[in-house]
């Protein structure tokens, strides 16, 4: 790698963040091109660590040092080692993969945004919070200990947080009745994002914390993860397991992801954080920050691994797993429905990223649920970073895309688009080629990470039967089941979006556009480039499964992996892909014939069919969850507040605070002379506290 | 009586000289120079005193960028300000009665230091006495290890903070001087 | 060499001088002069007490040196607000500043 590249890959744009304001003073012509080179300077350290983990060992390319013969390396300072805080890096394959994700999306969405924010007047702003999530989001991956990983993931979340308000100065009237402007809906959206996120931080840092507590209980305090997980130090999770709190630690720990990454209960959030801009929801919501709860999870799945077999506490990993499972395919069933229906085109992606990080979390539950019958994890482990890898090109390139759209037409709503594909042929194509892959199409590189991920399950209910877990063989073909209905939804509403955006006729509103000589234009080239680069990626992504395999496993004790063409094969001619066929069949044909080809209206099939506008209606109302939220919690913490409000605080706290405001006052006033506001007077009582310190020291 | 003996009982003459001059002298600018001799005689103390990286850091800094800064903060001033005497009426309060506690916690420190002396002999034996010689090497090895290896990351800490500072008070002077065109 | 008691008691009496300063000075530049030397004094104690025949003491000598760092840039900061003050209120008086008082 080059010299201290896990340190200057997310010190690099954090650099350039801090940066950004002085450059701006310069030119903004600077500060733009500026920040876009610290981005891509940081990816190309990032990129450097790759052919490390390859050779399995660390060198620096410089000196032609060797840091490390092996994999994990771990560079780091110990800050206050009585405690054991500390900073560090970690090299493994694990964390330098999420890396180059981080930073090259990153750098690659800078580059479009030179072209899509073009002519903001907050680009400043704009700047350094993206370079500063760069920063942190590859500080989340880098981390060697859980406290430097909270670190990143509370500025990622503050950078979320900033960049979804982004424009909240707009004047525009409000899509939403609440709210006076469309600048406060985008503050309120990112208010909500901030605070549903919340709950699951404060709950992952319960969880981190008794962690902690536990290793110092047993002698070593520590949050780095490869000494939680040696067998020198293990006694913690012994104590864990003696005090009947490891189980509600894995759980609190879950807690973290579900609110990061989106899924139910917490997912509420991620539809609202479409109101930034289209940039900032291709690389933070649906690339980056929202996988930080899947990395979190395949993060600490192995350790666990580890831990309960040396403890023999195997019945936890089994619970994890099953919750995480459970949650992934149901968010997967529950955030594809509710796609199905939405009316803006970035919604639609929206709710098929939260489904789509529900199939990652789906994988890595199946993963250790394998993990816990037949002891190894790497199955589905492999399979929920694969797609994790491909969802987050082919995500980034619909977002993309629909920025691009979004940039022409000035409208979010889908059904205010159509016939855009003679406008706009570049940007069909890729967007295309990422909604094909998306929905799991052959060849492109969704594809094969889903149909891994149905593997996965597949041999988990194999091999639970032969190991004699009905119960858990059960489960895995319901997952199976709900994974596969979740694809063929997916496919519907990716064909849906394509046909409504590209292939049907004019609307109304773009009529007017052109009447009134606003034509719609291909994005230039600085916004297609990087598109198309996206849609080189997810088309020949599938065909580095081999060698990914080979990179995600360098260093696992007890997996040999080669690189290998059996994997397709395997693929193939496994069973399950039949049931993608199916699946394609049962998505593919309704939507062929609703919006494809427009041969039934879709509008018209619902003013029939009662049942189905009743579902509709549901699905389009998001399950009403969102609502249930807003009535229960909200409304039910407004209205205890109100209650302590009027009996407790105007009953009690008042009347005690004008006792006291009284007292306070009338002291006070006797007092005041001698608070002179003179520097002087202030130091000769100084001079008396030191004789009153000299005189305790001499006679005390 | 050795040489030696009176070399540094004179530094220490010089340093408290410097210090009453400091705050004495009426003319800020040679109140001022006052102060910048007197960081100068404490470098060479802590010179003295084995420690060579503090005397070197602490000339640099206090007897030469800050004695700057406030030379520089004087001239900013209205020309007549730096060599203008105080004309400031004393207020007798204030005077008085810092003096007395002045004289008073002199009093008791002395107090202070003669019944502790004997705690610290007995913490540090026959220790009390400063060292004769040391080698020099060694001295230097052990601070450079001490900031670079244990305290590493409240340096780098520290210098992004100056680094901030210095910003800080740079926007300070700037935006000063904009209001005024 | 002479004891370490010569040091402490002139570490004592910088100190007392840097105490009088503030307390009988009205001018702020004169202030932050006497600040200055309280911190001095602080340095010299700590180097003085770290400087025995048991051995040197590297972690004080690492603090003074961070301490010089940070005091520096607190004087920094009190001379630009000096000079924002006297431009304000055309005076370095510090008992003419006193519009927070009620």
């Amino acid at each position: 790698m080059l010299p201290l590249a896990p340190w200057l890959c997310w010190g690099i744009p954090v650099i350039g963040a801090l940066l950004t304001p002085l450059l701006a003073k310069i030119h903004p012509k600077v500060r733009d091109y500026g920040a876009v080179l610290f981005s891509i300077v940081g990816f190309i350290f990032a990129l450097s660590m790759v052919p490390d983990i390859f050779a399995g060992k660390v060198v620096n390319w410089f000196t032609g040092e060797v840091l490390s013969t092996s994999i994990p390396y771990e560079s780091k300072i110990e800050w206050i080692p009585g405690l054991g805080i500390e900073v560090g890096v970690l090299v493994d394959p694990l964390s330098v993969f999420m890396a180059n994700i981080a930073s090259g999306l990153g750098a690659l969405i800078m580059v479009y945004a030179l072209g899509y924010m073009h002519g903001d007047p907050d680009l400043t702003r704009y700047w350094f919070f993206k370079n500063f999530f760069i920063g942190g989001m590859v500080l989340l991956v880098m981390a060697n200990n859980f406290l430097q990983m909270f670190i990143g993931w509370e500025i990622v979340g503050m950078c979320s947080y900033a960049l979804i308000g982004f424009w909240h100065k707009k004047k525009d009237p409000s899509p939403v009745p609440d709210y006076k402007t469309e600048g406060e809906y985008n503050a309120m959206c990112g208010m909500k994002a901030f605070i549903t996120t919340r709950v699951g931080d404060v709950a992952l840092l319960i969880a981190i914390l008794t962690i902690y507590v536990f290793t110092w209980k047993a002698g070593h305090p520590t949050f780095n993860f490869l000494e939680l997980r040696s067998e020198e130090y293990i006694e913690w999770a012994r104590l864990l397991v003696a005090s009947g709190l490891l189980i509600p630690t894995i759980i609190l720990l879950f807690g973290g992801p579900i609110g990061k990454s989106a899924q139910f209960p917490l997912h509420v959030w991620l539809p609202e954080a479409m109101a930034g801009p289209t940039t900032v929801s291709a690389l933070i919501h649906a690339a980056t920050m929202v996988k930080a709860g899947v990395y979190l999870v395949a993060r600490v799945l192995p350790i666990f691994v580890e831990v309960f077999k040396l403890i023999n506490f195997t019945g936890a990993l089994y619970t994890f797993s099953l919750i995480v499972a459970c949650i992934g395919a149901f968010t997967a069933f529950l955030a594809a429905t509710m796609g199905m229906v939405a009316r803006e085109v970035k919604k639609v992606l929206a709710y098929s990223t939260i489904s789509q990080i529900g199939y990652m979390m789906l994988a890595l539950g199946v993963g250790g649920l394998i993990g816990y019958v037949a002891g190894e994890i790497a199955e589905g482990y492999y399979a929920g970073t694969f797609h994790l890898m491909s969802h987050a090109v082919f995500k980034a390139l619909l977002f993309l895309s629909a920025g691009a759209i979004l940039h022409a037409t000035e409208t979010k709503d889908m059904f205010e688009m159509g016939g855009l594909k003679q406008y706009m042929p570049i940007t069909y194509k890729c967007m295309l080629i990422g909604a094909l892959s998306l929905a799991g199409i052959p060849p492109f590189s969704g594809f094969w990470s889903k149909e891994t991920i149905f593997d996965a399950a597949w041999i988990l209910a194999n091999e639970a039967y032969a190991h004699g877990y009905a119960f858990i063989g059960t489960t895995g073909y319901i997952l199976l089941f709900m994974a596969v209905i979740t694809a063929a939804i997916t496919l519907f509403y990716s064909i849906r979006m394509i046909a409504i955006i590209f292939l049907w006729p004019e609307s109304e509103y773009i009529k007017e556009r052109e009447h009134k000589g606003e034509h719609i234009h291909e994005a230039p080239p600085v916004m297609w480039v990087p598109l198309a680069v996206l849609a080189a990626i997810s088309v020949i992504g599938g065909l580095f499964a081999p060698m990914f395999q080979v990179f995600m496993f360098k260093g696992w004790k007890g997996v040999e992996v080669h690189v290998s063409m059996e994997i397709f094969a395997e693929l193939l001619f496994s069973p399950t892909i039949l049931m993608t066929l199916g699946a394609i069949a049962l998505g593919g044909i309704p939507a062929y014939y609703f919006y494809w080809s427009h041969k039934i209206d879709p509008g018209e099939f619902l003013e029939k069919h009662g049942f189905f506008r009743a579902v509709h209606k549901f699905f389009y109302n998001r399950w009403y969850i969102n609502d249930f939220y807003t009535k229960v919690i909200v409304g039910g913490f407004i209205k205890l507040s109100l209650g302590i409000y009027r009996f407790f605080e105007q009953g009690i706290v008042d009347r005690f605070n004008y006792a006291l405001a009284w007292v306070v006052r009338s002291f006070s006033q006797a007092f005041r002379k001698t608070h002179t506001g003179d520097l002087n007077y202030n130091m000769i009582a100084v001079m008396l506290g030191v004789i009153a310190i000299l005189l305790l020291l001499l006679f005390g | 009586m050795s040489l030696e003996f009176m070399i540094e009982v004179a530094l220490i003459g010089f340093l408290i000289l410097f210090a009453i001059l400091a705050v004495e002298l009426k003319k800020l600018a040679y109140a001022v120079v006052s102060l910048g001799l007197m960081s100068t005689v404490l470098s060479i103390i802590f010179y003295v005193l084995y420690a060579p990286y503090v005397a070197v850091i602490n000339l640099l800094v206090y007897a030469g960028a800050v004695i700057v800064l406030f030379l520089a903060v004087l001239s900013l001033m209205s020309p007549g300000e730096k060599g203008k005497r105080e004309e400031m009426k004393y207020d007798i309060a204030t005077e008085v009665s810092g003096g007395l506690l002045f004289i008073i916690i002199a009093i008791l420190m002395v107090q202070v230091f003669i019944a502790s002396y004997v705690g610290l002999h007995f913490v540090y034996g026959e220790a009390l006495n400063l060292p004769v010689l040391k080698p020099f090497q060694n001295i230097l090895e052990n601070v450079a290890q001490s900031v670079w290896q244990v305290r590493i990351i409240d340096v780098l800490i520290q210098a992004m903070a100056l680094f901030v500072a210095g910003l800080g008070v740079a926007t300070l002077f700037r935006r000063e001087r904009g209001e005024k065109e | 060499m002479i004891g370490l008691n010569w040091y402490l008691g002139a570490a004592a009496i910088l100190y007392l001088i840097g105490l009088y300063c503030l307390a009988t000075k009205r001018n702020i530049i004169k202030l932050i002069i006497g600040i200055e030397i309280l911190i001095n004094a602080a340095h010299l104690n700590f180097i003085a007490l770290s400087t025995t025949t048991v051995g040197l003491d590297p972690l004080a000598r690492s603090f003074v040196i961070i301490s010089i760092g940070v005091g520096a840039g607190v004087i920094a900061l009190a001379l630009s607000l000096t000079l924002l003050i006297y431009r304000h209120y055309g005076t370095l008086d510090v008992r003419k500043m006193r519009r927070l008082k009620w």
